[in-house]
């Protein structure tokens, strides 16, 4: 009886089903798309007509990259996965292009893991039929580009968990560079001769509000950049919690590049206290690191 | 008191899920109930107090059934002897089905309720007012008005966003039919759903960077225009269902168990997949059931269930250019073994084994279809009763 138990129990066990893995392992993911294991196929079945690539850089880290075109009408799903992991999405095709008769509109949104390093990326798509017949495989070639931007005096903030941090620097004029004033420059006064109309590039320059949406939307990091020319003294690296977006906690990082060379870092954890007594209640940012450019 | 400890578990993965950040792996210890309960009667009132701890969402203790009831039991020389009369107020378990009404989570010998109970009640509970009325312990009738805003699930437990109530109510009797004893009983529910309206929003214009170059490009701008806020609205629902319970004593093995249960309802479900007809467009039938089979041989208890359930009877995708009927039916087989140790009303455990196979439609296969994910589980369960 207990044998008979037993063996019952390991043949149920044993049922085949679609695999329950989200495939967060894989570089490149479609959130909440069915994973399969293995390369995408290429076989005999409909083709993908057309490839929509809006933009042929992404980063490392990046999320909601939009791809989509067309298929033959009777493709059931578009097969994507990234040439090189053990794996691919399925994504349902959708309703009938209305400017080209007989084909399919298809679109998908991908993450692409923060660890892909830099250089060539390479995106293969296929169709299937609805009897799961692939058709030819199409490659969208795309180019990592880098995790940070480049410049003579480069200020990188990342943080690990969607929250809403905010890299303060002050310049040796004492210009401070924040959410609230993304630019060092500062226009000639009154009766001064006029600046050339690209001046404001030679600022330091802050390139994004990460987080502001605790929508998770976007890299966790923010840049602040001097292209050329960093004025030489001494720079001091505040940060703001701004909000935790409901973390228990949050581990960030500074780092503070001159060209190639990681002039100092600093790193550490924001704690939901720190979210209470921020810049926006009037306090100043939390003093990070200081630096010296000469 | 019950602590589960999920042996297997086809569908965990040592991750936190994309969009609440909680931990997808299965394999683990749960406290799944602590209850404390305190009840008692006197000649014209009666309460009921059961409080609840467990980790099933982490680290969590609430109350369940708070109820005062006034009571009326006419004695033995009055002509009405026989019936006891109960009106009660608090929070009670909604009378609708056996297994929702009248089976405690400690009798019950699988480790949860059918699919079809718990997405139609979440949790059981309610609050509101209930008529109980018996008669000479073979029919029970129970009317009951309520919230309609189930304790375990809704966008508004235990509150109320309408003034209309849900009016709910079984009937059921009990007796024996040669070696067989019966019981069994008919619910109905009549009520009022809740769509929530939208506040009114302001235009937006948003640029996101997606090549990540900070410099603004036409692809990257989208603007959404202000929109009006839209009302909220009320929408009809109802559901009935049917019970009956069949039991036999098997002779030189035990009692042989029967159990049949199933509910029809339409916009009701606020669980599994909640009801909102105002932006569906149309009305949300479900349909559910369960058999359930036990044998006990002495401390030993084998047994099964089919339990099925059908949230959204008319379902439909796009898929390949056009618009199918969708599958979204949940099936679950379950097995177990259970053994008892000591019986009421001394303390009393018992161990559970289950096996369970749930067949649905929420994985996709090659081509995109809906397809069964593998999600098969092996929970045993420690429970005690004091």
């Amino acid at each position: 009886m207990r044998r008979l138990c037993l063996a019952v129990v390991a043949t149920l066990c044993a049922c085949e089903g679609a695999d329950p893995d989200p495939g967060l392992h894989l570089s490149l993911r479609v959130p909440g798309a069915q994973v399969r294991g293995g390369p995408v196929r290429a076989g005999d079945g409909p083709p993908i007509t057309q490839l929509e690539v809006r933009t042929p850089t992404v980063r490392p880290g990046q999320g909601d990259y939009l791809l989509a075109g067309r298929v033959a009408a009777t493709a059931a799903a578009v097969h994507v996965g990234r040439v090189g992991d053990d794996g691919h999405f399925v994504v349902p095709t959708g309703v009938p292009d209305p400017a080209v008769e007989g084909e399919l509109q298809w679109s998908l949104r991908f993450d692409l893991a923060p660890t892909v390093a830099p250089g060539p990326l390479q995106v293969r798509l296929a169709a299937v039929d609805a009897a799961g017949r692939s058709g030819p495989a199409m490659t969208a070639d795309l180019t990592v580009g880098p995790a940070a931007p480049t410049g003579d005096l480069v200020v990188r903030l990342s943080w690990d968990a969607v929250a809403d941090l905010d890299l303060y620097v002050v310049d040796p004029a004492g210009n401070r560079l924040g959410p609230d004033d993304p630019n060092t420059w500062r226009a000639p006064p009154p009766g001064a001769p006029p600046a050339p109309p690209d001046a404001w590039r030679t600022g330091g320059i802050l390139d994004r509000d990460a987080g502001a949406d605790c929508d998770g939307a976007g890299v966790m990091a923010e840049h602040a950049v001097w292209a050329a020319d960093a004025p030489a003294g001494t720079y001091a690296v505040g940060l703001d919690v701004a909000s935790l977006c409901g973390q228990a906690a949050v581990g960030w990082r500074v780092e503070v590049w001159r060209g190639d060379t990681r002039l100092t870092e600093a790193a550490g954890v924001a704690w939901p206290e720190d979210a209470r007594v921020g810049v926006a209640a009037g306090a100043p940012p939390l003093a990070v690191t200081t630096f010296d450019v000469r | 008191m019950q602590t589960d400890w999920t042996v297997h578990a086809q569908d965990s993965v040592d991750q936190l899920a994309d969009g609440d950040g909680q931990p997808l792996n299965r394999d683990a210890f749960v406290l799944r109930r602590g209850r404390l309960r305190a009840e008692g009667e006197a000649p014209f009132v009666a309460y009921a107090v059961e409080l609840d701890v467990n980790t099933v969402d982490g680290a969590q203790a609430g109350f369940r059934q708070v109820e005062a009831a006034l009571r009326w039991a006419p004695g033995e020389d009055a002509a009405l002897h026989g019936l006891e009369a109960r009106l009660g107020a608090g929070v009670f378990a909604t009378p609708f089905g056996h297994s929702v009404y009248v089976e405690r989570d400690g009798e019950r010998l699988l480790l949860e309720r059918p699919l079809w109970a718990d997405a139609l009640f979440p949790g059981q509970l309610d609050v509101g007012a209930r008529l109980d009325l018996r008669w000479q312990n073979w029919v029970h009738l129970t009317v009951a008005v309520v919230n309609g805003q189930p304790l375990g699930g809704g966008a508004f437990p235990g509150r109320d966003p309408d003034a209309a109530k849900d009016v709910v109510g079984r009937v059921a009797t009990r007796g024996a039919l040669g070696p067989v004893r019966l019981g069994g009983g008919v619910s109905a529910l009549q009520g009022t759903g809740f769509h929530a309206g939208t506040p009114p929003s302001k235009e937006r214009f948003v640029w996101r960077d997606l090549n990540e170059d900070g410099v603004v490009q036409t692809s990257e701008i989208t603007s959404t225009p202000p929109a009006a806020g839209t009302p909220s609205e009320t929408f009809e629902r109802w559901g009935v269902g049917a019970d009956l319970q069949a039991e036999v004593d098997v002779p030189r093995v035990g009692p042989l168990r029967l159990q049949l249960e199933g509910a029809l309802a339409t916009n009701l479900d606020r669980g599994l997949r909640p009801a909102d007809p105002v932006t569906l467009g149309r009305d949300q039938r479900a349909l559910g059931g369960a058999v359930t089979l036990t044998q006990a041989w002495g401390p030993l208890t084998v047994g099964g269930r089919a339990d099925h359930y059908a949230p959204e009877l008319d379902a439909r995708e796009t898929r390949a250019g056009g618009v199918v009927r969708r599958d979204e039916t949940f099936t679950r087989w379950s097995a177990l073994v259970a053994w008892d140790v000591g019986a009421a009303p001394d303390p009393r455990g018992r161990l559970t084994v289950e096996y369970t196979h749930l067949a649905d439609a929420l994985g996709r296969d090659a081509a995109g279809a809906p397809a069964d994910l593998a999600n098969d589980r092996v929970v045993a369960r420690l429970q005690v009763a004091f």
